[in-house]
């Protein structure tokens, strides 16, 4: 059996703050293989940064605090491993895209600088890069991101760059350490469509020519649907529902599932939904049982005591919801 | 009198001044010979990219901007002059929610504070308890807790801070409401909610809208009619289901091509896929001819030279290309 590039096993993540302990993460599982592209969706406030956080390894800690599961890449634990090996092993083999381009770039160095950073931060010692060497990196990467005319890219601040630009100059700048895994916080959403439509097509492409897996972390559905092969939806902490694309978009099960989508306006027409009453509620005293059934039009006696864990529906379609049981 | 709001040749530049004399160089054509009309009780949608003009157009008409050229008639009669010299007296005509909430409300005031505000400015409310009495009745007019009148908007969620940003809007009772990218600092589910929201209150108060969003798919879902803008031009203006059923400037089946969808059903309801290339130029060095040329697929070479005019399809298609003739 070959090893999933990613595996997140039962996550859970607690914040101690004056009030109490936020309990946010509530066993998250993600896997991630090798060339796939997954996608993980939910609202605001719902967990995805906080899961981001904990696989790259940058969760404020304290007030965060990792109380069980675990996060592995190709085979190996990452939660634990320290300071020095974390630079070897996970800052060249996962690679960030930020969501918004502009405060993920520093307004004070050049572009070009900024990239070189990067690449002199993660050399592996074995290799001693020259300059001309770096600037052939930087050249090559700026050209797969299809940003024109790389030299002249390279001596600009981000500032007179477009948001588009800037977001391929960061794309650029993961590509850099020769990544196996892209993590692409909200890519694109912060642009226009047709610019979001250019950013979504060069991402497809890299994950084809450069042998890279990506995991897309977004509110918007209709970037995943494009995008992804794999959709695990969040809310509240928890993983509500995972399925192939196809699957989740054409048959959602979880009643949540079902909100989003309703909620999301559609070309044909037809008006906008009602969306979901209620609002996500607090993570200092979640509801017991399914973290949902406060604001789901379904819900049993069951969903208030009893936590449901993910149900298989079919092969790779699971929904962490008791009506999905016995199906 | 049919329409509520005529808008004609409206123009709004941008003086870039320079050196030590502060000389004039050039110009930003933020909204450039922009004209149409809003029926009374519709929703006219204005979509663009950033950079477009949108949201200058929604600042003109409210009275923020003073427009450069062209004309503004209000319910039949010139209002031009009006908004100049008096915008505040303006405002109680028309009213506008603007994008962010969080920083369209005042942090350091709370919900009473807040809609206060216009009810003193207009001197609508007489007494201290008609004032409250009608706080009351706005927070419950956008279906907010009456208890919520002493919370500060850091209390608030998005949703809710957008409710009050709306409740303060419909304070002096206005008859158009510039809704300035109203949802998109919002989630989609809680979108939902405000959408609907605007469409009872537009039902209940009769209210007209002017809607501007990026979003495509939220204004098919919305608006009665649509302008598309691309630098300070409108290139398409028509209404909703014409719009989407058959698109005509390239840059509208441009924008509507690269609209990510949810389902295989909107996915065939989208114009053949046109390769979206290149970026929205910057307004102080807008292209020569048509604006759109640079990054048009079906560019022809009349296009580089000759801007086109506004050609009417039919009584209320309006298209702005060379193509069409």
């Amino acid at each position: 059996m070959i090893l999933p590039l990613l595996e997140v096993k039962d996550l859970h993540v607690e914040f101690k703050i004056y009030e109490g302990e936020l309990k946010v993460l509530n066993g998250v599982s993600i896997t991630v293989k090798h060339g796939e592209k997954v996608g993980l969706v939910g609202e605001t406030g719902c967990g995805k940064s906080v899961t981001m956080q904990s696989i790259m390894g940058i969760l404020p800690c304290p007030p965060g605090k990792i109380t069980k599961g675990n996060v592995v890449f190709k085979g190996q634990t990452i939660l634990s491993i320290v300071e020095n090996e974390f630079k070897g092993i996970k800052a060249t083999g996962i690679s960030y895209i930020p969501q918004d381009p502009m405060s993920g770039l520093n307004p004070v160095f050049k572009v070009g600088t900024q990239v070189k950073d990067v690449i002199k931060f993660n050399r592996r010692d074995s290799e001693r890069a020259t300059g001309k060497r770096i600037h052939e990196t930087i050249m090559d990467a700026f050209k797969k991101v299809k940003l024109p005319d790389p030299e002249r890219i390279a001596q600009t601040y981000p500032v007179q760059l477009s948001g588009g630009m800037q977001q391929r100059v960061l794309i650029a700048m993961a590509l850099v350490t020769n990544p196996e895994l892209l993590i692409a916080d909200e890519p694109g959403t912060a642009l226009d469509v047709s610019i979001q439509d250019q950013i979504l097509g060069l991402l497809n492409e890299l994950v084809l020519k450069e042998n890279v897996s990506i995991l897309i972390i977004t509110h918007n559905l209709g970037v995943v649907r494009t995008l992804a092969d794999k959709v695990y939806v969040m809310y509240a902490g928890n993983i509500v529902e995972e399925g192939s694309t196809t699957d989740l978009f054409e048959d959602p099960r979880h009643p949540y599932t079902r909100g989003l989508l309703a909620s999301v306006p559609k070309i044909t027409g037809g008006g906008v939904a009602e969306g979901i009453r209620g609002r996500i509620p607090s993570y200092l005293n979640p509801p017991e049982g399914c973290r949902f059934h406060p604001r789901c039009d379904h819900a049993m006696s069951q969903c208030e005591k009893e936590r449901p864990f993910l149900f298989e529906i079919e092969e790779d379609h699971k929904a962490a919801c008791f009506l999905c049981k016995g199906d | 009198m049919k329409e509520i709001l005529i808008v004609e040749q409206l123009k709004k530049y941008f003086p870039i001044r320079r050196g030590f004399l502060n000389r004039k160089v050039a110009e930003i054509k933020a909204v450039d010979n922009v004209s149409f009309g809003i029926d009374r009780g519709e929703t006219f949608g204005v979509v663009g990219e950033s950079g477009s003009g949108k949201s200058t157009l929604a600042y003109v008409l409210q009275g923020i901007y003073k427009p450069t050229e062209g004309r503004i008639v209000y319910n039949g009669e010139e209002a031009t002059h009006a908004i100049k010299s008096n915008p505040k007296l303006w405002s109680k005509n028309v009213q506008i929610v603007f994008q962010n909430p969080g920083s369209s409300l005042n942090p350091a005031r709370n919900v009473y504070h807040i809609l206060k505000v216009p009810f003193c400015a207009f001197k609508i409310a007489r007494s201290g308890s008609e004032l409250r009495q009608r706080i009351e009745q706005l927070l419950e007019l956008v279906k907010l807790p009456a208890d919520y009148i002493y919370k500060y908007p850091n209390a608030l969620s998005g949703g809710e801070k957008q409710r009050v940003a709306i409740a303060r809007a419909l304070a002096v009772d206005p008859a158009l409401m510039i809704l300035d990218e109203p949802t998109s600092a919002l989630d989609v589910s809680v979108q939902a909610k405000i959408i609907s929201l605007l469409s009872s209150l537009q039902k209940d108060l009769r209210i007209t809208y002017l809607f501007i969003t990026h979003d495509l798919s939220l204004l098919r879902n919305v608006a009665n009619r649509i302008g598309v803008m691309y630098l300070g031009k409108i290139c398409e203006l028509a209404p909703t289901s014409k719009l989407f059923s058959d698109p005509l400037h390239p840059y509208t089946k441009m924008l509507l091509s690269s609209i990510p969808v949810v389902s295989e059903a909107e996915e065939k309801a989208k114009p053949k896929k046109l390769p979206s290339k290149g970026e929205i130029p910057s307004a102080a060095d807008v292209p020569s001819g048509c604006v759109f040329h640079p990054r048009c697929t079906e560019a022809m070479e009349i296009c580089f030279g000759k801007e086109p005019e506004s050609i009417h399809i039919t009584d209320n298609h309006e298209v702005r290309c060379h193509r069409i003739n």
